[in-house]
């Protein structure tokens, strides 16, 4: 073999190497640069995990920053059909084999499962059978610590009512699903919901999360918190005083509000039957809901002080005007008005008229002033309007136009009959007496305030002039007597303590006529001198006692808590003690 | 350029094979390589200390690399472990949490209260500290006026923990020990000794927050 041949025979190989090496070269390039944005995508859309991020939802806290509503978590629990098999657990350092049989028992033991149910979903083909839903994180952590490779769980965000009843009908309650369905969860959902974040991030083989990857799409925004102007201790013992009540009475229901009578807070709502957010099937359809702002009803003598402060603010009468009040008085037209009870003529004032209650001698003096005057007051007083706090699904209540009132309307109108209110309308009427004729919008809700601790406060509606501050004076006068002096009145009193307040009997319109059974109330100020705090009291259809003597005793209990818990110091001085009789 | 470097080590072992006089054939090609080489020397041995430099440049970000990669792994996982432990410890702090909300309830504080024979107070009355004055008139309890706390009456489906009145009896047995004032000792102030032993109950009414 000559040098040529070696040279091309060189050459040659060169030229082979060099081929190869260019053809290497270009798939590099075509791996590395042309090819590589759509390598490179699909590794990604393998590795990219698009994640929802959801919002946590706020709390309800009351007015002193106490939480009654929160988000907390739960877990359903779930197994895997076709791998269940035995387990090998470790006691007490020492491998032990339950077969599925006895791990069943276990499991139904820690989730209050019958175990047939449990083992009944274990058997089939499938990968996902629930063995039960939202459950609490005690059963969770017992059932993770046996560590059974079949069991696995769907965490999820519930709500968490730590005072269970204690204000459940405000607060409402979420479904299964989250979704509010009653109360402040829902009329102030916009605020407690927040909203939702998405990011997308890489994640390896095994799943774990490459921090470095991270993209917020959009970042989570958490719910705000609804600050209610609730006490929650004070709601509480007037909770308890609604049940008590609700069973001395036989009641179908009763309620308790407690209103500051300077700002219109609601600091108590109480009622009874009354739900726990919890579990709020636990109770009928019908005790689920806020009676004290969607019940209305007609209201009785609680009214009366309305009619007589109106005939005193059109100057039409004063506290010591007198009347004759027999137990019944006919009408014109033929019709009667009647007492509640028999007896003879009475010669009363004004106060006295508020004081037994006196249905006769009530019309006489208010019929002096005309219809169209005294309904402008009524409406004034906040009747036939929602109270303000527009709580979902509130009745305004029931006030028809005075030119559409028959003649007997005309009259029991000013008794509290032929209109209907709610127990919120009721108390607000008089927190107007108390505030020195000023009604104010009640608040329930202070406001939303969100992580931050920015406050949105709730917008409320301008304080309506309803009565001067003399006539609320005179009024209040009136009924310090009521409670001095009355019948019943006398039995809310308190020791120490100046209280004013009416009573309040009315019959329950029952198809074409009135039933049987009656809504008692008592409505009361304390203490007089500088009244702060109305607290209204109803039992509708009280079964043994039919008057409000089965309402002041609610009243007199929820009062001393009240006073107590603000320390309100005994009162100083005496009632003007106006006369009654003539 | 690499496959070039490739291929050069080739051509100078080929010739040695033939061991033929170069001498005798003076290769036109050599003379101007020849005539250069001091300058391409100088090139090729400072783009050699280059070359290496790049190489080792790159080498050095590979493996730095590489560790970082390591590091952020063993990071990765790290934090993955932290998370299930905060996971797990937000768990049990939800379980302690809300059987403090349980006790602190007042629906158990209301059972407890009845079970320990707690009555209501049949009136306040106020101490003005400034004055001294008492405001209100003071009304012992008597089996008379005195209303003991009703049980609760108020549902509540989240109380998963309540307070055992069996061990309220264990409150009753707790002693206080106060010192008494030495008789002559010339200090009004009562001289506590700094390891005032104070035996509280082991159960019972578990101390809540006032709300």
């Amino acid at each position: 073999m000559n040098q040529d041949e070696l040279d091309r025979r060189q050459k040659r190989f060169n030229s082979i190497v060099l081929i190869i090496l260019v053809l290497f070269f270009g798939r590099l390039v075509w791996f590395q640069i042309i090819a590589a944005p759509s390598i490179n995508a699909e590794s990604l859309k393998a590795r990219l995990v698009e994640h929802n991020i959801e919002a946590v939802r706020g709390n309800i806290v009351d007015s002193e920053g106490h939480i009654l509503a929160t988000t907390a978590f739960s877990w359903d629990v779930n197994i895997d059909p076709v791998n269940v098999g035995p387990v090998v657990l470790t006691i007490n350092d020492q491998k032990v084999s339950f077969t599925k049989e006895q791990i069943s028992e276990r499991i139904a033991g820690i989730l209050r499962i019958p175990t047939e149910s449990i083992l009944s979903k274990m058997t089939g083909l499938g990968r996902y059978a629930n063995l039960k839903k939202s459950v609490s994180a005690s059963a969770y952590t017992k059932l993770k610590n046996l560590d059974i490779p079949w069991i696995y769980f769907d965490r999820k965000q519930s709500r968490h009512y730590a005072d269970g009843a204690v204000a459940g009908n405000l607060i409402g309650f979420v479904g299964s699903d989250g979704s509010a369905l009653a109360g402040i969860e829902r009329m102030m959902n916009s605020c407690l919901a927040g909203s939702d974040g998405r990011e997308i991030y890489e994640q390896g083989a095994d799943l774990i999360k490459i921090p470095s990857s991270v993209q917020t799409i959009t970042p989570v925004r958490d719910g705000s918190d609804v600050v209610l102007s609730i006490n929650s201790d004070l709601q509480y013992a007037a909770q308890q005083e609604m049940a008590a009540t609700v069973r001395r009475l036989k009641a179908d229901w009763a309620s308790a509000i407690v209103i500051e009578a300077k700002t219109g807070r609601i600091l108590a709502a109480a009622e009874a039957p009354s739900v726990d957010p919890n579990k709020p099937g636990a109770v009928a359809e019908q005790n689920r809901h806020t009676r004290i702002f969607q019940s209305a009803f007609e209201p009785g003598s609680i009214l009366k002080t309305i009619a007589a402060t109106t005939a005193v603010d059109t100057g039409k009468a004063t506290p010591l005007t007198q009347v004759v009040a027999p137990d019944s008085l006919r009408m014109p037209w033929g019709q009667y008005i009647n007492d509640s009870e028999i007896h003879a003529p009475e010669k009363l004032t004004l106060t006295g008229v508020l004081s037994v209650s006196s249905n006769t001698g009530l019309v006489q003096i208010g019929a002096k002033v005309d219809s169209a005057t005294r309904y402008e007051y009524m409406k004034k007083f906040g009747m036939g309007s929602r109270s303000g706090v527009n709580f979902e699904g509130e009745s305004s209540g029931q006030l028809s136009n005075y030119k559409s009132w028959d003649r007997m309307t005309d009259k029991v109108v000013m008794f509290g009959q032929g209109v209907s209110v709610t127990p919120i309308q009721t108390a607000v009427m008089y927190q107007a007496i108390a505030n020195k004729g000023v009604r104010l919008s009640p608040i329930l809700v202070e406001g939303c305030r969100d992580r931050d601790g920015n406050m949105t406060r709730t917008s409320v509606d301008t304080p309506v002039r309803v009565i001067t501050e003399t006539s609320a004076a005179q009024t209040m006068d009136m009924l310090e007597r009521v409670v001095e002096t009355g019948p019943i009145g006398r039995t809310a009193r308190i020791q120490g303590y100046r209280v004013a307040g009416k009573t309040g009997t009315a019959q329950i319109a029952e198809g074409r006529g009135y039933g049987r059974l009656h809504a008692i109330s008592f409505v009361g100020i304390a203490p007089a001198e500088n009244p702060q705090y109305i607290v209204a009291v109803t039992a509708y259809k009280s079964r043994t006692i039919s008057n409000s003597l089965g309402a002041t005793p609610g009243f007199v209990s929820v009062m001393k808590q009240v006073l107590k818990t603000y320390a309100i110091h005994p009162s100083s001085g005496k009632s003007n003690k106006l006369a009654t009789n003539w | 350029m690499s496959v070039l470097r490739a291929i050069q080590p080739i051509r100078p072992i080929a010739p040695r094979r033939h061991l033929r006089p170069v001498s005798s054939v003076p290769s036109p090609i050599r003379r101007p390589q020849q005539a250069v080489s001091t300058r391409s020397a100088v090139v090729a041995s400072t783009s050699k200390g280059l070359a290496k430099k790049v190489i080792f440049g790159l080498v050095s970000v590979v493996v730095l690399n590489l560790l970082i990669n390591l590091l952020c792994n063993q990071s990765i996982y790290k934090i993955s472990e932290l998370k299930r432990e905060s996971a797990d410890l937000a768990t049990q702090a939800q379980i302690v949490g809300q059987q403090v909300d349980s006790l602190r309830s007042p629906q158990n504080l209301a059972n407890s209260a009845r079970a320990l024979g707690m009555i209501v107070s049949s009136n306040q009355v106020f101490l003005n500290v400034r004055d001294g004055k008492v405001l209100g008139t003071a009304i012992p309890a008597t089996a008379g006026n005195a209303n003991s706390v009703s049980s609760n009456l108020i549902a509540n489906a989240a109380m998963i923990s309540k307070s055992d009145p069996a061990r309220f009896a264990q409150a009753k047995k707790a002693k206080l020990e106060i010192p008494a004032i030495s008789s002559n000792s010339t200090s009004v102030i009562p001289a506590y000794p700094s390891s005032t032993k104070v035996v509280l109950p082991s159960a019972g009414i578990p101390a809540s927050p006032t709300h």
